[in-house]
């Protein structure tokens, strides 16, 4: 018998955060209904008041947003509501655009600043292994634990297929009998992908994991949750009867 | 702890394993080896109790764990007995932080979350990952992985921890790291270790004995320094002597008195090149010329960029900074003017036979000549394989065929990024002899490696990589002392 020296490490309790899953997921849905249930003339309060509690949960998700891949979409979302809504009525810059479309390009700029920085703060915020206690919890056994595998595992499919990509581009690409290449591509990347899932399934079973048992995973929880939990609902009561 | 007798396993018709009986000692620490194909894996497969409850297989004779019959027990009894550790660490980490990755085993046995919290402070703790249990397992070293690819399996607290070639992909230090690790399991928790692996040198030191197998049998079994002084045994099965580990560093390979740097027009040049992946550097500011017809080494640590700089070299990621010159100033073409040897054979080869696989990059250039295409197969040993699946191939041949598809386009410069992840020692030569066949016939070599004996046998200049860095270029150096050192390469 291995003499395993356990009562010499125990680990000291560690105090709860102040915001556990609950109290995040409810802070991301008040936020989705604050900004896309209340009319426009609201919007800007609400919006603030989003970005502000934002501020001071998760400050991040501001600077992740300042990433030019998010700058474009957002942009592109926004710019055809200024030239294409409404009558043109006035100039911005020398550029003719209506006041109508202005307004409506500014909502949802504003939308979807709010929504992407809750999506941001919820998903850097909470942690998979709550989610999965979160899932296993309401009874989908081995639900959890795919999603954990699923977002650790799209790295490496992604590396993957850019590999039998480069492959493939060392030796011509499509140049020729482009959808007999085009095949020869996407049966690698899907058996590259089998094998791994495949890989990991093995390991998982050879640390005694079996979908039919449940797990006992621990859902965090936080000090504030509970206060959390009642404001958000209220917030997300408030903003339906504005409506 | 172990008794296997009359053990006999078969994958439909094949047999991977024939009349194995072995008795370990509990806390005995068995050094598994042989060939590539002899059973290695499937034997640790067994013991782990994945065959015949999760990979279909059929089994005959009796396998006893710490006096669990692994036949009429299922896997989750077994696993508390026995631990995996599997080779790739990325194909058995799936959890956000390094914490819950340890605790996944567990959890699963149900226990409770203050047991389940104990077992994950010792399991860090043996393992020195204390420090980092809150970090992403992606963001450790390889053998930071590896630590905790084996804290994972601790957790279980098993009795038998069964390792399957976990150094396969490990620079020097982070092999040391692992090694350490197990000597500490072994010495002071008592824990059985079944290691199976092909770098001897570093294996032979932690175990006290050694079990040789071939084609599905032991052929071999007693304390290292006995089995490994059996020169034939060796020779017949490619076996490399294990050696006291030489205390050198890769400086102390590069000879000391000139860069090594020929005068001729370089084939290829790097000029301040940076590079790296979403718009973070791996690399920094590299000069470098490779020039033709050198066998040129580029090593370093894991994690010092060498395989992104072997990207760039072969055209197939962009510089961020600084310019790359191929022989007529313009970017090499990826595969024309220079061809990339991935470290994983089987992400490079996509067609339905070796022949097509060969045949693909130069039908595709229009480009295709029967009486070469004809003289790459033979080359590269494949003629009797040419209308397999490349996919059903063993490692070797996998290498092989994906070797001998970049060569049908001739390229000038061939950079081969570890080839000697997951081959035998004979095979490993093999393809090395054929290496430099090809450099003697005028191709340009790169070859990115942790083997400091592959490298000073057969590199003639040395690029060291430190964190993006060139650290020291130069040639290899021969001096009688360091020969001396090396003198068992072939023995």
């Amino acid at each position: 018998m291995a003499t395993h020296s356990l009562s010499q490490s125990i680990s000291q309790p560690r105090p709860a955060p102040r915001l556990g899953m609950l109290g995040y997921l409810a802070i991301f849905a008040a936020s989705l209904a604050a900004v896309m249930a209340v009319p426009p003339r609201v919007l800007p309060w609400s919006a603030g008041l989003c970005l502000l509690v934002a501020a001071l949960v998760y400050p991040s998700a501001f600077r992740r947003l300042m990433r030019l891949r998010w700058l474009v979409m957002i942009a592109l979302l926004a710019l055809p509501a200024v030239f294409f809504v409404g009558e043109v009525d006035r100039s911005l810059a020398g550029i003719p655009v209506s006041s109508e479309g202005l307004q409506t390009g500014f909502q949802i700029v504003v939308r979807i600043v709010v929504v992407l920085i809750a999506v941001d703060g919820l998903t850097s915020s909470v942690d998979i292994a709550s989610v999965a206690g979160l899932l296993e919890k309401a009874g989908l056994h081995g639900l959890g634990f795919s999603i954990g595998v699923a977002l650790n595992l799209l790295p490496s499919l992604q590396q993957s297929a850019l590999n039998a990509w480069r492959s493939l581009w060392m030796r011509g690409g499509l140049r020729k009998r482009r959808w007999r290449s085009l095949t020869f591509l996407s049966v690698t990347i899907v058996s590259n992908a089998l094998s791994r899932a495949e890989e990991i399934a093995l390991a998982a079973e050879a640390r005694a994991f079996s979908p039919q048992r449940a797990r006992r995973l621990p859902v965090v929880t936080g000090r504030f949750d509970p206060l959390v939990l009642v404001v958000s609902l209220i917030a997300i009561v408030v903003a339906i009867m504005i409506v | 702890m172990i008794h296997i007798r009359d053990l006999n396993v078969h994958y439909g018709d094949i047999p991977a394993l024939q009349d194995i009986s072995l008795q370990v000692a509990p806390g005995e620490c068995l050094l598994v080896t042989g060939p590539s194909g002899c059973g290695k894996s499937t034997l640790g497969r067994v013991l782990g109790g994945l065959i015949p409850h999760a990979i279909p297989a059929q089994l005959t004779g009796q396998v006893e764990v710490a006096g669990l019959s692994l036949q009429s027990h299922s896997i989750p009894e077994i696993a508390q007995k026995v631990g995996m550790v599997f080779q790739r660490p990325a194909s058995q980490l799936f959890h956000l932080h390094v914490e819950d990755e340890v605790a996944f085993g567990p959890r699963n046995l149900g226990l409770e979350e203050e047991e389940v919290s104990q077992r994950v402070e010792w399991a860090l703790q043996t393992t020195g990952l204390v420090p980092l249990r809150q970090a992403r397992p992606s963001q450790l070293s390889g053998g930071q992985k590896q630590c905790l690819a084996i804290a994972a399996a601790l957790a279980m607290r098993p009795q038998v921890l069964v390792l399957d070639e976990p150094t396969a992909s490990l620079d020097v230090p982070n092999t040391r790291r692992v090694i350490d690790t197990l000597t500490n399991l072994r010495a002071e928790h008592g824990v059985t270790i079944i290691l199976i692996e092909h770098r001897l040198a570093e294996a032979a030191q932690l175990a006290n004995r050694v079990v040789i197998m071939e084609a599905g049998r032991i052929v071999a079994s007693g304390p290292p320094q006995d089995v490994f002084a059996d020169r034939a045994l060796r020779e017949r099965l490619g076996l490399r002597r294990p050696t006291e580990e030489p205390s050198i560093s890769w400086s102390s390979l590069i000879r000391r008195n000139g860069s090594g740097q020929p005068t001729e027009q370089p084939l290829l040049s790097f000029e301040a090149v940076s590079a790296g992946f979403n718009g973070h550097a791996v690399i920094h500011e590299i000069d470098l010329q490779l020039y033709p017809g050198e066998f040129t080494a580029l090593v370093g640590d894991n994690g010092a960029g060498k395989s992104t700089l072997a990207m760039v070299a072969a055209g197939l990621i962009k510089p961020q900074s600084g310019r790359l010159r191929f022989l007529d100033g313009v970017r090499p073409r990826p595969g024309l003017d220079v061809a990339l040897l991935f470290q994983d054979p089987q992400e490079q080869l996509f067609t339905d036979s070796v022949d097509e696989e060969v045949a693909f990059g130069a039908e595709n250039y229009d480009a295709f000549d029967p009486d070469t295409h004809r003289r790459i197969l033979q080359e590269a040993d494949l003629l009797e394989l040419r209308q397999r699946r490349p996919q059903v191939l063993s490692v070797g041949q996998q290498q092989r065929t994906a070797l001998a598809s970049c060569l049908s386009l001739r390229p000038r410069l061939l950079i081969l990024d570890e080839p000697t992840l997951g081959q035998d020692w004979g095979h490993l030569q093999r393809l090395m002899d054929y290496l430099r066949l090809l450099n003697q016939m005028g191709t340009t070599i790169l070859l990115i490696s942790h083997d400091y004996k592959l490298v000073h046998h057969y590199a003639h200049r040395v690029i060291l990589l430190k964190d993006g860095r060139i650290e020291q270029i130069g040639k290899i150096d021969h001096s009688p002392q360091l020969e001396a050192t090396y003198e068992t390469l072939n023995a």
